[in-house]
């Protein structure tokens, strides 16, 4: 339908009365908004798109999260400048098909991901996909509060301190009882993840080195080893995961977007995708200062890389880079969280929209709310083997992606769920190869684990 | 920049113009997508993938319990 005809201002009554909530309002004003923007004279464009903007580039900022960065600043000070500057630009590509399908799932049936796959596959297969994208989403989470525990603790901020701060953060943000408020909040605080951009250029890279990488692949120093594995199933792990699924899919229905704004989401994506691979490629630059200078970066955690920095790129540099890793820890809390509920309010069948005032949708907010407790409390816990958890949670975000991959594929070829708007071949194609891709390193990983003297150390 | 409306600006009837029909909470509260089959080639291709996952995690959790007791 027309949205131009929908706006009030312009039609009258429509023939039947169903039940109008709170969250139903809510969503039609920001869709007359967009239906009067679309009137609106000059800078038409721009003003629709300023207002459709959100889900894709929040997912993709989010996904920038801490071990995300972390694992590209490892990759920056073990290996360099190389082979991994193309390769994250490669696997951010990945991760805009993937998303592009998640979009379009959204804007054409209005329903969340987990909410698809119960109706669709029935509750033994969806149980199965919410076991991974819990399981990894509390990982993650506990692996965001690391990075915003040691971002924070460059500046000599308590533990306690910092951990308590963002879960209050993530409590205000989310209870405002406004999917756009939300958005714009938390879009605001991912722009902060281009402290990252600043970070590396003050390590003053070499331009040419960087442009040989693009063009080479190359150099990857050591070859193929089991570290160099482990850090490409992390790079990967951090652009493609579950939890970004269930996320944009139920944002693009709590943002009330249609099939007419498609071309919109894809933009969103694409721009959401070319921030976060500059910010990712950003991370590497800057901590391949390490490298060069040969400084041994093995046994570097979290926020000991911001302090290994400061010779480098001095006191300003390292600070960005602390304040970068605190806020993709920050912006990942509030998305992740929202995700896990958004899933849980799908399945269990209790309301599930920011658009909801916390007194109508308590479980919701409850779940958003206490996964984020959790995690932090997990952090503050003396001794915690918390350093094996930032290794492996994108290695295990890369192993539970296949069978996501599969049924994300299913739907979007569905003619019952998408009917026009199902996948093309090339969709079809590139969302396969990855899905094969992604099985291929996830079994090359699990064989080298098994025998590792069949590579390098 | 476009402005964002008000609640009281927006009436029942408005809503109703503005959302597509299953963008309204109460259809999508009663109105489900029927279930779907898979042929056996897809079970054993989700069935394939869930073994491979387990599998995958085993491995990892034996990982990390190695290398956490060679610390």
């Amino acid at each position: 339908m027309d949205e131009a005809k929908r706006d009030p201002e312009v039609q009258g009554s429509p023939p039947s009365a169903p039940r109008i909530t709170h969250e139903d309002r809510d969503r039609a004003l920001d869709r007359l908004a967009v239906a009067r923007a679309r009137r609106a004279g000059s800078l038409r464009g721009l003003r629709v798109f300023w207002l459709l903007l959100g889900p894709g580039i929040l997912v993709f900022l989010g996904e920038n999260d801490a071990p995300s960065m972390l694992s590209y600043a490892a990759t920056g000070a073990r290996f360099g400048i190389g082979f991994f500057l193309p390769f994250v630009l490669l696997t951010f590509l990945m991760g805009f098909v993937v998303q592009e399908m998640t979009m379009r799932l959204g804007a054409v049936t209005h329903r969340g991901h987990a909410e698809l796959i119960f109706d669709r596959f029935g509750p033994f297969w969806g149980w199965f996909a919410m076991g991974d994208l819990l399981l990894g989403n509390f990982l993650t989470l506990v692996t965001e509060f690391i990075g915003i525990r040691a971002g924070l603790g460059f500046f000599g901020v308590p533990p306690l301190v910092s951990v308590a701060g963002s879960v209050v953060v993530v409590l205000v943000v989310a209870t405002t009882g406004r999917y756009w408020t939300w958005e714009r909040a938390t879009l605001t605080l991912a722009a902060f993840n281009a402290l990252f951009v600043p970070a590396a250029l003050l390590s003053h890279p070499h331009w040419g080195a960087i442009g040989h990488a693009f063009l080479s692949f190359g150099p990857l120093p050591g070859g193929l080893s089991g570290s160099m594995l482990l850090l490409l199933m992390a790079d990967i792990g951090a652009t493609v995961t579950p939890w970004m699924l269930f996320f944009q899919q139920s944002s693009v229905v709590d943002k009330g977007l249609t099939p007419r704004d498609i071309g919109s989401g894809r933009l969103d994506n694409l721009i959401g995708t070319l921030l976060a691979a500059g910010f990712g490629i950003a991370t590497i630059i800057a901590t391949s200062s390490l490298y060069r200078h040969g400084v041994t970066a093995d046994a570097l955690k979290a926020a000991q890389f911001a302090q290994a920095l400061i010779p480098f790129v001095g006191h300003i540099g390292a600070t960005l880079f602390a304040l970068g890793i605190f806020e993709a820890g920050m912006v990942a809390v509030i998305t992740i969280s929202t995700s896990s509920a958004y899933a849980f309010g799908e399945v269990l069948h209790t309301g599930h929209s920011l658009n909801r005032p916390p007194r109508e949708a308590w479980p919701f907010y409850a779940i958003l709310l206490s996964s984020s407790v959790f995690a932090a409390l997990l952090v503050l816990i003396p001794n915690a083997p918390l350093e094996y958890i930032v290794l492996i949670v994108n290695v295990i975000a890369v192993l539970a992606m296949p069978p996501a991959l599969v049924f994300l594929l299913l739907l979007v070829n569905d003619p019952v769920v998408m009917g026009e708007h199902r996948n093309g071949i090339w969709a079809n194609l590139f969302g396969g190869g990855i899905a094969v891709f992604l099985i291929a390193v996830g079994i090359f990983y699990g064989i080298t684990t098994v025998f590792p003297r069949l590579i390098g150390s | 920049m476009p402005r964002l409306g008000r609640r009281d600006e927006i009436d029942s009837e408005a809503v109703l113009e503005l959302l597509e029909d299953d963008q309204l909470v109460s259809a999508k509260e009663s109105v489900h997508l029927g279930r779907r089959s898979f042929s056996p080639a897809m079970n054993a291709t989700l069935w394939g993938l869930r073994v491979y996952v387990v599998l995958m995690l085993v491995l990892i959790a034996v990982e990390v319990v190695h290398t956490i007791a060679g610390r």
